[in-house]
């Protein structure tokens, strides 16, 4: 019995959301249709909705162009992001020289350079790759630093007396101590993506979704801006979602854990 | 030096010292520490808090230096890490580790694939009291439960000796009761020479040949006493006479010590 309403609570906090979701997207549409706002300078769900339909392929195919772009320049983050934070924790000379210029980049705002990468590199890939890159990085360096160094003295008391070697110690017990924080840090990155792959594109770009939405705005080709961005946001719940199952997959000890002791609580 | 015991001398720790830096002065732990445990001995070592029993077996067991003195294990005087087995106070599981692959990772880290240490696990889990649990993980277990997982990843590396600090500190009284008639069953079976940190009484002198008594910091020890209660033991030998007066005995000396 408590299992069935426990299921059944599931659902409706699924069901929750997306009724809001519509009641919100009926509002609007009855807005429209009342104050009778020309369709360029808002148009109602059912354009928008139209709108995707018929140019779905072009959507798609600017789409998988930002995707790629996002995809790339995360792996290059996370590369550089981990190798970065094994030095900073490992080496005191890192910790000094180096750390300080991570955090200090964050401080400039990635737009104003994004035209210098144009400069530099051209209007390809690389410029929005780079991009997506330096954004992402930082969340992953930081959250990285601080699991590699959340390790129990004890445990590795415990292992040495075993006679452990130091980089036993290191595949046993640091990496999986730091997963958990990675993780944290690889979904914040993969949550801003989306905005630095978009940035790139506003920059200077002849394909991707941000391209698109400059593109169509001048032309007050309005309800496809809405497309691309309604194609933006469910790329970056899909980016999100899929670091969740990640996650998931990798450590399924961290959240039964976690539930156990929320059970504990009740 | 009591010479009493058969077997021959297993640890020797002669004037042996220890100090650490606290704030801005050195603060001495141990004073010269004079031990000799012999061969399939079960000795216990027991003092204030504070007096730097843990300190000791953390130098026995090769995770911490003495500033002097000098620590024989069977005759040499070498790299003690991964040769002497050590079960700390904390069961220190990890929790990404199932019971079977955390008891068998000191066997992985001496080499074994997962596989071989697995299977050899598997020998020893019921004799451990956890066959049905190699599954679970640890945050699945009670207290008791973990602490066997612990001492089972410590005596399956089959090292001759093993130093146990407050092995059964954190469990409840009815559940140290039950492990340590339990320890004493797996040390018989086993032969194994044990050196046991506590500071419960009863427990010294439930489970020991003989017991070396610590003063307070620092700690100097001046005292061993020997239990001369029959083996095998079991709880019953609690509530003897003969018990009683050698609690009472070693309680003066303890007391003598704490002021």
């Amino acid at each position: 019995m408590l299992k069935i309403t426990m299921k059944l609570n599931k659902s409706i906090q699924w069901l929750i959301p997306i009724g809001i979701l519509v009641v919100l997207m009926l509002l609007w549409e009855f807005c429209v249709w009342v104050t009778d706002v020309p369709s360029w300078q808002l148009p109602p769900p059912s354009a928008i909705i139209i709108e995707i339909w018929q140019s779905f392929g072009l959507l798609w195919e600017h789409t998988l162009v930002t995707l790629w772009e996002i995809l790339i320049g995360f792996c290059v983050s996370l590369l550089i992001g981990l190798l970065l934070a094994g030095c900073i924790a490992y080496s005191q000379l890192f910790q000094r020289s180096i750390y300080p210029i991570v955090i200090t980049s964050q401080t400039v705002p990635i737009i104003a350079i994004a035209p210098l990468l144009l400069i530099w590199v051209g209007y390809g890939l690389t410029p929005k790759v780079i991009i997506v890159a330096l954004i992402c990085f930082y969340p992953i360096v930081v959250n990285s630093v601080d699991g590699l160094k959340a390790i129990d003295p004890d445990m590795v008391n415990m292992l040495r007396s075993v006679g452990a070697s130091k980089w036993q110690v290191f595949v046993k017990l640091q990496i999986p101590t730091a997963l958990p924080f990675v993780f944290s840090g690889v979904k914040i990155g993969i949550s801003v993506s989306v905005i630095a792959a978009v940035i790139g594109e506003w920059v200077g770009a002849s394909s991707g979704l941000g391209y698109l939405i400059i593109y169509s705005q001048p032309l007050f080709l309005t309800s496809r801006v809405f497309a691309a961005i309604f194609f933006l946001a469910i790329m970056g719940i899909s980016l999100f979602v899929t670091a969740v199952l990640v996650e998931r997959i990798m450590m399924p000890w961290y959240f039964n854990e976690k539930r156990s002791s929320a059970v504990d609580r009740l | 030096m009591p010479n009493d015991m058969s077997g021959y001398p297993c640890i020797e720790v002669s004037s042996l010292s220890k100090s650490y830096a606290i704030a801005d002065a050195r603060e001495l732990i141990l004073s010269d520490i004079n031990l000799t445990v012999n061969q399939g001995e079960f000795v216990s070592i027991i003092g204030p808090s504070g007096c730097g029993k843990s300190t000791l077996l953390n130098i026995i067991a090769g995770l911490d230096q003495a500033d002097c003195g000098k620590i024989n294990v069977r005759g040499v005087d070498g790299e003690r890490l991964g040769k002497i087995g050590y079960m700390q106070q904390k069961d220190l599981l990890l929790p990404w580790r199932s019971v079977l692959d955390n008891a068998a990772i000191g066997l992985e880290v001496q080499g074994l694939s997962k596989k071989e240490a697995r299977e050899k696990v598997m020998e020893g889990i019921d004799r451990f009291g956890l066959s049905g649990f190699e599954a679970l993980y640890p945050y699945a277990l009670s207290g008791g439960m973990r602490q066997r997982v612990s001492f089972l990843r410590t005596m399956i590396m089959d090292q001759p000796i093993v130093l146990l600090d407050e092995p059964f500190g954190a469990l409840d009284s009815l559940t140290r009761v039950q492990m340590q008639s339990w320890l004493l069953e797996v040390w018989q079976l086993m032969e194994k020479t044990i050196v046991l940190v506590t500071h419960d009484v009863d427990e010294a002198l439930f489970l020991s040949d003989r017991i070396c008594l610590l003063s307070a910091r620092p700690g100097t020890n001046s005292d061993l006493l020997r239990v001369e209660l029959p083996r095998p033991r079991d709880h019953s030998v609690l509530s003897t006479v003969e018990f009683s007066e050698i609690k009472q005995f070693l309680l003066s000396r303890l007391w003598a010590y704490m002021e």
